[in-house]
């Protein structure tokens, strides 16, 4: 290849391997250098695809830039650069790699413009994220590895299947075009960006995975993983329309258990699934004003977690646990930290002067559109539940006053500072919106703060804080408590693995029986034929009469044999 | 050096090998050197091949006439070609290998040990570089028989009986089977040499060609179609160094290969008019496929359970051959590559874990990957690859298969394949993450300086091939297009 | 001189036959064993030269006898009467290593019957009329009898008497043939039945029958062969007998060329051939694969060689023909290596070979090579010989022969397997029985020359060009 167009991604990938060998003080430079090197190869290149290679025949594109990839593009790379901040505080080599191949193999996911180079690169990033859980410190994190890795290796054999599929139809139609969800191929596609979009009943990964990685991990995690599914699902099936009914699930569902779940940080991830079910459902909607909704919500999502997961995390590390019911009066020992986790606590509800506030008025001005009122109500009331789970009830917990007198133990500044750039960078794009508007493929003149805009929610946000709070007061709320919440996977790791297990023991013991009888059939079968076979060699035993009947038989059948 | 020199030198180092290291066993520095630097040139020899087959050139080595218009001849051509390079190299890592074995297990009677793998290697490839239907029956029966000292190593009456099963299928079917179908196709064709698009093509009507490919197919008992894969099941007593050999880089993908030989030059498009015989045979190989992975799931031993997943593997090539299209014998091409890629890299590397650590019970493998990170992060690999994860070359391998599939027709053994690649996950996924991801076992070691040097590098230079794979994808794909399209 | 020569020549099959028996005459009247031996072996070297001489004129230029010779030549005597003479010539050889066991009266007895029994087989390939061919086979075995009857060891008088009666009972019913054909084809010429109008089939098929079987009982064909175990398993003749089994099956071949010729008696013939033949493959295997004396192991597998040449003389086509002569070199080959080979150890039971390869190492690769040759291991003799027979089959549209060949060949893996693993992968049991006896060596040109007719399958275009052009003659159907 004469011209090598460096797909941005495979700048963070080599940083990966550059920091596998790279002492502790130089990692988080490299991986901050890696993702402004990509940003700038990003920016630096017009819209259009380089050539096309061939790869075994078929022609693959490596690097295909155009606004939809490029927001995304900006976005996970400056939440990189974040991450790389945060990660300076611990020291975790096997981490700092996972997390520079998972978002190196994400962002070339992004860049390629076919899809069998998309299905090697989003493979890496699925390992990767599974690498990442495994180095994580915490306890059990590795039988929670090999579930991710599990689910990831599922979505990789779906994506394999379905481009087969879709390859057997003619070669050249790997290069990206829209899909039929309803195809063999292309339902096998739809399938595996699905369980990574993070759909019900494959929404149980990401909670598992957050709840179980280290703290920055939690973090790369919720940037990298379900957004990219978010972005092949915009390219590969806009207006497809059971999406709709999908993310309105995936909506119903983080709700519920982001309001229910004592672990903050796997409330947080619920909040995002509820999130990118937001942006799920108006890819399913795909008019132009849709698509440009969901990807600037996506780019706010992004970030407005990042922070929170980072906050949440600094949390974790200081204190051992991050459960609602753990929390009372963190805001004495990390002000600082408790203040960051009541601003990110906003940005995610997407309250007014943040970033989401922006993208979720376009949401709810394109479902007015579309005269679905169901999906209106249910987006509008997905800021105001993660208002309440995810801002209130941290905030309250943390800022509730304790008696005694605990000492200063603030979060490390590293972990601090990445926060604090990510809640500022909601707060500039949610004052100063504009920029965002011009990066979306649609070009939008939208006004958020148009006071018939504005008004609502804020009433909505404000009457949900006084309910919440009122509530709270009259001991009417549930009390935060560790429970353990059940979710799909208690099925399938209770009663269909114990089913499992039954069925392989019972397929073990009658193959081993029938091996067994096999066996000694065939031996008894073998000894009696060497036995009778070692009778054949008599020398001393006459045989005349065998002879001679021999030689009857042979003349009678020559005489005879022209009648037969 | 022009490409008939090459050819001899691959032909002939290995044999000259086998001899060399018997007659300077001693000292054992010696004899290692001599074994490594042949292969090593072998090697060169091969990737040479590669590159004069690119260019064009023939070349062709005959070795006696016994019978007019049948001799014992040699040629270059992609299929084989390629194959042999990609052997050959992993080869050259073998014998590095097979140096840190002997002296880490305190193997018996090293020397015979090279000398009889150096006569398979020679065998294999022979049998990759055979220009006729009756050279490759004759390499074919001389690889089972330098193989079947390879089994027999260990000498106790297990390894015995184990051999002889062996050489009893392997010999057996070839007589019993491939003969005739050899002569029969000889009566057909008045000729046995192999051509692009196929010496029966044309010349065969329905009834004899589905015989015909039954006959082969089984015939050729070293692609472990069943019923004839007992062979390989009862293999696995064989020390590692063999066990190598045997599974991963001489007689397995000899015979697969051989196999698609017979595929692509003898049938060709007369492929298709076997009709029943294919779909039939589609179906045993496939579910077979799925059952071979699903047995290996309840096997605990290492060593058995590889066995039985690589031979879900051989038979997935099977599958792709019989597809009767170009994109499928191009896919089952990738498969075997990529396979005895992944296995080599497999089995050295269980070996390097036995010889160090002596355990080979999977229920002891959790928490090695943290021991003996460089060892298993090669088993990693290699495992992802014979899943048919992407981005590792295994899964372009099973990509192929599955459009193929699709391509022709019969989704269902597209189904089967991904059924397959399921199941393979099922049984090595968890291994390989549980060894990252258990506790270090704190007793594991049974030397106290570890693995050494010879043992751990070779698995990760195979398992940094298993990686290569993905870049050369295309420049294979052009490679082997003379196979179905003459030039 | 060349004038002699010319009429030598002329009379070849009669200077053969009397260079034989003079030698014979004169190896009986000497009374020092050693020159007798020395005697004989000059004048099978001769026969060899004059055999080898006749054969390559007829074969390649056609070349005739004079027409008022005393005996004839066809295309399967010519091909085969050079084997058996040289067969008898490494016969001789090989006996002068186990001359010494025998009583030093017996020793001249013992040459003399070798060279006769070669004249008698040879006379009855070169036979006019078939009172002679009856002579000649009945003599042979005569001859054959009493060498299993002063072999050294008792148990052999068993075997002598076997074959004694059997003898007795093939001159009865061969005779009894011989009157039947005369009868039904108006003639008592060998080819007699080819040209004439046959009035009776039924009787000509019974004298053919007749004459036939007996023939088979001699080439050992099973299940004719009872008097083979006892006769191999005891004697120390075996290469003797081998070369009575390869001739009667030359025999077979001439008859059945002629029958084949013969409409009326061509099927009937043929039918006989092929059914004695499968079963022979059939019971000789199974013995084969169950022996525990390693000579009867060898004969047993004749049995099965010789079933797969009966198979294929029945095709009665000249690929048939050319593949059964093929393949009684291939055999010639492989049980002179293997009888020679295992000469080498003392005992005859299968366990005495254990570790032979270190002990005798060229007799351990001779009976590799001889069980190589009879598994039909490619690029051996033995490979070709089952492929003519297979090609042969196809072409004929014969099943049974290709399934004849494959399970002959994979019993051969079974019990020739079992023998290289005894010689190369077993330790010596019993201690290296090591002589020092020189006449050892007398058995190495034996050795050799066998591995080299086994290792002809590398090249082998010359006799596969003779056997072809054999068959055709012998049929009738010209060069």
């Amino acid at each position: 290849m004469p011209a090598i167009t460096l797909n941005p991604g495979f700048v963070c990938i080599l940083a990966a391997l550059l920091t596998l060998a790279a002492p502790r003080v130089a990692r988080a430079p490299i991986m901050a250098a890696s993702a402004v090197a990509a940003l700038w190869l990003m920016l630096d290149r017009d819209f259009g695809a380089a050539a096309a290679a061939a790869q075994m025949g078929v022609p693959v594109v490596l690097l295909d830039l155009d606004a939809l990839n490029r927001i995304f593009g900006i976005a996970m790379l400056i939440a990189l650069i974040v991450i790389a901040m945060a990660s300076s505080a611990r020291r975790s080599r096997a981490e700092d790699t996972a997390i520079l191949l998972m978002a190196g193999g994400a962002v070339s996911a992004l860049f390629v413009g076919d899809l069998i180079s998309f299905v090697g690169a989003a493979a890496l990033a699925g390992l990767a994220s599974a690498w990442l859980v495994f180095a994580s410190p915490l306890p059990r994190s590795a039988r929670s590895g090999v579930r991710l890795l599990i689910w990831q290796g599922l979505e990789g054999l779906l994506f394999l299947v379905g481009v087969a599929f879709h390859l057997s139809a003619g070669a050249a139609s790997s290069i990206f075009t829209q899909l039929d969800a309803t195809s063999i191929g292309g339902g096998f596609i739809f399938a595996a960006l699905l369980i990574r979009a993070g759909a019900p009943l494959a929404h149980v990964w990401l909670k598992d995975a957050v709840a179980h990685a280290s703290p920055v991990g939690a973090a790369a995690l919720s940037a990298f993983s379900t957004m990219l599914g978010v972005y092949a699902l915009a390219r590969l099936y806009p207006a497809e329309p059971v999406l709709i009914f999908i993310g309105a699930g995936m909506i119903v569902i983080g709700l519920a258990y982001a309001m229910a779940e004592d672990d903050l940080r796997r409330a947080a991830a619920s909040g995002l699934t509820a999130q990118t079910g937001v942006c799920v459902a108006l890819i399913g909607l795909g008019s132009p004003l849709a698509l440009a909704a969901a990807e600037g919500h996506a780019f706010t999502a992004i970030f407005a977690f990042t922070a929170l997961q980072l906050t949440l995390g600094a949390i974790l590390g200081r204190r051992g646990s991050v459960n609602a019911s753990d929390i009372e009066g963190v805001a004495r020992v990390m002000p600082l930290t408790a203040t960051l986790l009541l601003a990110a606590g906003l940005a995610v509800a997407g309250a007014p002067l943040f970033a989401a506030y922006t993208t979720i008025s376009i949401a709810l001005e394109a479902l007015a559109q579309w005269e679905l009122q169901w999906a209106w109500l249910l987006v509008a009331s997905v800021p105001a539940g993660l208002f309440a789970s995810l801002c209130l009830r941290p905030s309250l917990a943390a800022f509730n006053a304790v008696p005694q007198r605990v000492p200063l133990q603030e979060a490390p500044f590293p972990m601090l500072l990445g926060s604090a750039i990510a809640v500022f960078f909601c707060f500039s794009v949610g004052v100063a919106p504009r920029w965002l508007y011009g990066l979306l493929p649609t070009a939008l003149e939208f006004a958020p703060f148009a006071i018939d805009r504005m008004a609502p929610h804020l009433a909505l946000l404000g009457a949900t804080g006084v309910a919440y709070i009122t509530l709270r007061a009259f001991k009417l709320a549930s009390v935060e408590a560790p429970v353990r919440l059940r979710d799909v996977d208690a099925l399938y790791r209770g009663p269909l693995a114990g089913a499992g297990r039954w069925l392989g023991v019972v397929m073990l013991r009658v193959y081993g029986t029938a091996q067994a009888l096999l066996h000694a059939q065939a031996v008894s079968a073998g000894r009696l034929a060497m036995r009778w076979i070692r009778a054949c060699d008599q020398p001393y035993r006459g045989g005349g009469a065998l002879q001679f009947a021999a030689l009857l038989t042979v003349t009678a059948l020559a005489l005879v044999w022209r009648y037969l | 050096m022009n490409a008939e020199l090459a050819l001899a030198g691959v032909l002939g180092v290995s044999a000259a090998q086998a001899l060399l290291v018997l007659a300077l066993s001693r000292p054992p520095g010696l004899r290692d050197v001599v074994h490594v630097l042949c292969t090593g040139l072998v090697a060169v020899f091969a990737s040479y091949l590669v590159y004069a087959v690119a260019q064009g050139e023939t070349a062709r080595i005959v070795l006696a006439q016994p019978l007019p218009n049948v001799e014992l001849a040699f040629a270059i051509e992609p299929l084989g070609t390629l194959a042999a390079a990609v052997l050959a190299g992993l080869g050259f890592l073998h014998a590095v290998h097979t140096s840190g074995m002997v002296r880490a297990t305190g193997q018996k009677a090293p020397a015979r040990l090279m000398a009889f793998s150096a006569l398979t290697t020679a065998a294999a490839m022979a049998v990759m570089f055979s220009a006729n239907l009756f050279s490759f029956f004759v390499a074919y029966q001389a690889l089972a028989l330098a193989a079947f000292p390879l089994v027999a190593h260990v000498g106790d009456d297990e390894a015995r009986n184990s051999a002889r099963t062996f050489l009893a299928v392997l010999l057996g079917a070839s007589i019993a089977l491939l003969l005739p179908a050899m002569i029969w196709t000889y009566t057909l064709a008045g000729a046995l040499e192999f051509q692009t698009g196929g010496v029966l093509a044309g010349r065969v009507d329905q009834l004899s060609a589905n015989i015909l490919l039954a006959l082969f197919v089984l015939g050729i008992a070293g692609a472990a179609a069943p019923p004839m894969h007992r062979w390989l099941t009862v293999s696995f007593t064989a020390p590692y160094p063999s066990l190598v050999l045997v599974q991963g880089l001489a007689v397995l993908p000899a015979a697969g290969i051989g196999l698609l030989k017979v595929f692509a030059y003898v049938f060709g498009s007369a492929l298709i008019t076997a009709a029943p015989a294919t779909q039939i045979l589609l179906a045993v190989c496939g579910v077979t496929m799925c059952t071979a992975a699903l047995i290996a799931l309840s096997k605990t031993d290492m060593r058995e359970r590889l066995a039985y997943s690589l031979w879900a593997q051989s038979l997935a090539a099977i599958v792709g051959g019989l597809l009767a299209a170009p994109a499928g014998l191009f896919a089952a091409a990738l498969q075997i590559v990529a396979t005895s890629c992944a296995a080599t890299t497999l089995l050295m590397a269980v070996g390097t874990t036995a010889a160090v650590t002596g355990r080979h019970n999977t229920l002891d493998y959790p928490g090695l990957g943290r021991v003996m990170p460089w060892t298993f992060a090669g088993f990693a690999i290699a495992c992802a690859s014979l899943i048919g994860m992407p981005p590792f070359s295994g899964a372009w391998a099973k990509l192929w298969l599955i459009t193929a599939s699709a391509s022709t027709g019969v989704i269902w053994a597209a189904g089967l394949v991904g059924a397959a690649a399921v199941l393979t996950f099922a049984h090595l996924g968890p291994l390989a993450a549980n060894a990252f991801a258990g506790r270090a076992p704190t007793d594991a070691f049974k030397r106290p300086d570890g693995a050494s040097i010879l043992l751990v590098a070779p698995v990760i230079l195979a398992a940094a091939g298993t990686l290569g794979l993905l870049v050369l994808a295309d420049p294979l794909a052009s490679f082997l297009s003379p196979v179905w399209t003459p030039r | 001189m060349s004038l002699y020569l010319d009429l030598a020549r002329a009379h070849a099959p009669a200077v053969i036959l009397g260079m034989l028996l003079v030698g014979a005459a004169l190896a009986l009247v000497t009374p020092n064993g050693r020159a007798s031996w020395t005697l004989a072996l000059a004048a099978a070297i001769a026969a060899v030269a004059m055999a080898a001489d006749l054969s390559w004129r007829f074969l390649t230029s056609g070349a005739a006898l004079a027409p008022d010779a005393l005996l004839t030549v066809d295309g399967v005597s010519a091909f085969a009467a050079p084997l058996i003479a040289a067969l008898a010539a490494f016969v001789i050889m090989a006996e002068g290593a186990a001359l010494r066991e025998r009583v030093a009266r017996t020793q001249p007895y013992a040459v003399a019957l070798h060279l006769a029994g070669a004249a008698s087989w040879i006379g009855a390939l070169f036979a006019q009329d078939l009172v002679g061919l009856v002579v000649g086979v009945n003599v042979g075995w005569l001859a054959l009898t009493g060498l299993v009857a002063t072999a050294p060891e008792r148990g052999a008088l068993n075997g002598a008497l076997r074959m004694l009666t059997a003898g007795g009972a093939a001159a009865a019913f061969m005779l009894a043939g011989i009157g039947l054909i005369t009868y039904a084809a108006g003639g008592g010429a060998v080819n007699a039945a080819a040209s004439a109008m046959i009035s009776s089939p039924q009787m000509a098929t019974l004298g053919f029958v007749l004459l036939l079987a007996p023939l088979m009982l001699m080439a050992g064909a099973a299940p004719l062969h009872a008097w083979m175990g006892a006769a191999y398993g005891r004697s120390d003749a075996t290469l003797a007998l081998t070369m009575g089994a390869l001739a009667s099956l030359a025999v077979i071949a001439r008859l059945a060329a002629v029958a084949a010729t013969a409409p009326a008696v061509a099927e009937g013939v043929s039918v006989v051939l092929v059914s004695v033949g499968i079963a022979s493959v059939l019971i000789g295997s199974v013995q084969a694969i169950g022996a525990v004396n390693v000579r009867r192991l060898i004969a047993y597998a004749g049995a099965a060689q010789a079933g797969c040449v009966l198979v294929a003389i029945a095709l009665e086509s000249p690929a048939g023909l050319a593949a059964a002569l093929v393949q009684v070199f291939a055999w010639g080959a492989g049980a002179f290596a293997l009888f020679a080979g295992i000469a080498a150890s003392r005992d005859a039971a299968l366990t005495a070979l254990d570790g032979l390869g270190r002990r005798a190492p060229f007799a351990g690769v001779a009976i590799t090579v001889g069980a190589l040759s009879f598994m039909g291991a490619p690029l051996t003799i033995g490979f070709l010989g089952r492929w003519r027979l297979i090609e042969a089959g196809v072409g004929a549209g014969w099943w049974w022969a290709t399934g004849a060949a494959i399970v002959t060949s994979l019993a051969a893996v079974f019990y020739g397997g079992r023998l290289i693993e005894r010689i190369y992968f077993r330790r010596a049991t019993e201690a290296a029985a090591f002589d020092l006896d020189v006449w050892r060596w007398a058995r190495v040109p034996v050795l050799a020359a066998a591995i080299a007719a086994i290792a002809c399958g590398l090249a082998p275009s010359l006799l596969l060009d003779l056997a072809t052009r054999a068959s055709m003659l012998a049929l009738g159907l010209g060069a």
